[in-house]
């Protein structure tokens, strides 16, 4: 069965702009327009643009020239790719490896898939909740050595005070970010929530204000649940940090 | 993601393109039901844009996305697969139609229909309405079915020649009388009145079933690589890349155009031949063997024991006997060929 007609999101005016341009361009013009790669210069093909040309060429049953344009688009996007790959995976070549051949995979699996508008909205957004799924499912089938180490400290006896932030682990976001956002990619997703919330947007674990935005309502969880979270991020973190030196760094 | 979150983190995104600074607190105070969806993607974003090691910077800018290439590759050999029509009456079972179904709808006999199936019609003969009318049944294009008509045939009649479609409707004895005169009619629209559908035809009858082994095998003894015959190609007018040749050279079989087939020969040093799929068994052996008075009274039990024609039942043979030879090796002999005929008659009639 084919699927349902897609959901279109609003594109920006940027990209209908460019679609509304695009039948006046010869193929040989629009050939000419896809070698610009300097995304502020003015004849810049959006990749959004970019996406709907696959799409319309595959429909058309012009293979061989959608090609061309997805090749394209992988040579803009390609070592962004690679690029996610090791920041989720700094040290496992292998999960590295894991991650591009599935990215890949999806990737052009859902743009040649005229269902999944999100792509013609916004490519950049779209690639990195793709990168993001991706790394996750594969961060997945590690998730029993977060859970024993969580089962740990359960019985933290520091869990009644309020959280304040960790000098430490302010110190490691600061003095070196790549290596921090590694080892908060690691973090199973609700403990990556808060203390993205507590570290990043610095926000509190909770407040007697009841129009103060914090941890505990943005998450839904008590206080009590946030601090216990934030303790454990912030003791995966540095356990993470501790162990990428003793193994000589990030490479 | 859910399409709703996707919906806020758009308009998240569009501002921030537009130079704005929302905020991830005024985000979630507009759509607090998806907060925890937020938070998320605010955090995945924040993994997004940190900073690159700088110690593995080079090594990102060196890599030659060959993990990518070979993805993108494949997606679109696998599209093309996809949209290539390999049995027409495969594609309706796919749409829920059974031959019968086909039949009615298109005022054509059965036989015809299987015919038409087997690629024993001329396709210059089709009339255009009659294409028109399968690709909305089928929901494939007309372009894809003029392919289809135009490969090898799956049986080739003896004196090597397609029937024209308005002589196997005269013939047919299941198409209404009534249906007879509009696809026997001039006013049937052909090709030949059609000039659009005229040059699909012209285009489709150019073109060849090119074997992938036989590729791979002529091109490796000349020792040329996948990336010098494209090239090679290319510099001689068919636009042709790197990943195409890989696909030929990898499907059982792929339809290119005569002129393309004959510049690979050219490059490779072989005949045109060489390279082409032979469909079932056509040779002058398995001609003899039709003569034969065995073969011949067996197959007309046969036919009639299945209530099909002599034509029909030869079609299905042939194909069977074409797969059979294909899995054995070498062009059988005339013994063989009788000898498989023989026992394919009786293998179906204890199966009918």
């Amino acid at each position: 069965m084919p699927r349902a007609a897609p959901r279109r999101y609003a594109r920006s005016p940027l990209v209908e702009k460019q679609l509304r341009e695009l039948p006046e361009l010869g193929s040989t013009e629009f050939r000419d327009a896809l070698e610009v790669r300097d995304r502020k210069a003015p004849g810049f093909v959006r990749d959004e643009v970019l996406v709907w040309a696959i799409r319309q060429l595959v429909l058309n049953e012009r293979l061989s020239d959608a090609q061309h344009v997805a090749t394209e688009l992988l040579e803009r996007w390609g070592r962004l790719l690679v690029g996610r790959s090791y920041k989720w995976f700094p040290h496992s070549e292998q999960q590295r490896e894991d991650m591009r051949q599935e990215i890949s995979a999806r990737l052009w699996k859902e743009i040649l898939d005229p269902a999944e508008s999100f792509w013609e909205a916004n490519f950049w957004t779209a690639l990195t909740r793709l990168c993001s799924d991706v790394a996750k499912s594969l961060i997945e089938k590690e998730t029993p050595v977060h859970l024993s180490v969580l089962e740990d400290i359960a019985g933290d006896a520091g869990l009644g005070l309020p959280h304040s932030p960790s000098p430490e682990v302010d110190a490691l976001k600061t003095e070196n970010q790549a290596e921090f956002a590694a080892a908060f990619a690691q973090l199973p997703e609700k403990i990556r929530a808060a203390v993205y919330l507590a570290y990043v947007e610095r926000w509190k674990a909770s407040s007697s204000d009841p129009n103060e935005m914090t941890i505990s309502r943005a998450l839904n969880v008590s206080d009590r649940t946030v601090r216990t979270l934030l303790r454990q991020g912030e003791q995966l973190l540095l356990e993470w940090h501790r162990k990428t030196e003793n193994e000589g760094g990030m490479r | 993601m859910k399409d709703e979150v996707r919906a806020s983190v758009l308009a998240y995104m569009q501002a921030r393109e537009r130079g704005d600074e929302p905020s991830l607190e005024e985000l979630i105070r507009q759509h607090p039901e998806h907060a925890a969806d937020l938070v998320s993607f605010a955090a995945e974003l924040f993994i997004a844009t940190a900073p690159d090691d700088p110690a593995v910077s080079e090594t990102i800018a060196n890599d030659d996305l060959a993990v990518e290439r070979a993805a993108l590759d494949a997606a679109f050999t696998q599209r093309q697969y996809a949209t290539r029509l390999t049995s027409l009456l495969g594609r309706a079972k796919q749409r829920g139609f059974e031959a019968s179904d086909i039949s009615a709808a298109l005022g054509l006999g059965i036989d015809v229909i299987h015919k038409l199936d087997m690629r024993m019609i001329e396709p210059a003969s089709i009339p255009e309405d009659l294409c028109r009318e399968l690709s909305t049944l089928l929901d494939i294009s007309t372009r894809q079915l003029t392919t289809y008509f135009s490969e090898a045939a799956q049986y080739a009649a003896p004196q090597g020649k397609r029937q024209q479609l308005q002589e196997a409707v005269r013939a047919s004895p299941s198409t209404p009388s009534s249906d007879k005169a509009r696809w026997t009619s001039s006013n049937a629209q052909t090709p030949n009145a059609a000039g659009e559908h005229l040059a699909a035809f012209g285009d489709a009858r150019l073109t060849v079933q090119v074997s992938g082994s036989a590729l791979k095998e002529a091109r490796q003894r000349k020792g040329i690589d996948i990336r010098s015959l494209a090239q090679r190609l290319t510099q001689g007018g068919h636009s042709v890349d790197t990943s195409t040749v890989l696909h030929w050279q990898t499907a059982t079989s792929t339809v290119i155009g005569v002129d393309v087939l004959e510049a690979i020969s050219r490059i490779l040093g072989v005949r045109r031949a060489d390279l082409e799929v032979k469909a079932g068994v056509r040779s002058s052996v398995f001609s003899r063997v039709l003569q034969s008075s065995t073969f011949k009274s067996k197959l007309k039990q046969w036919s009639a024991n299945h209530g099909i024609s002599e034509a029909h039942a030869l079609a299905q043979l042939n194909l069977q006997l074409g797969a059979a030879a294909q899995r054995s090796t070498g062009e059988p002999t005339e013994e063989q060929v009788q000898e498989l005929l023989l026992h394919l008659l009786d293998e179906q009639t204890r199966d009918g």
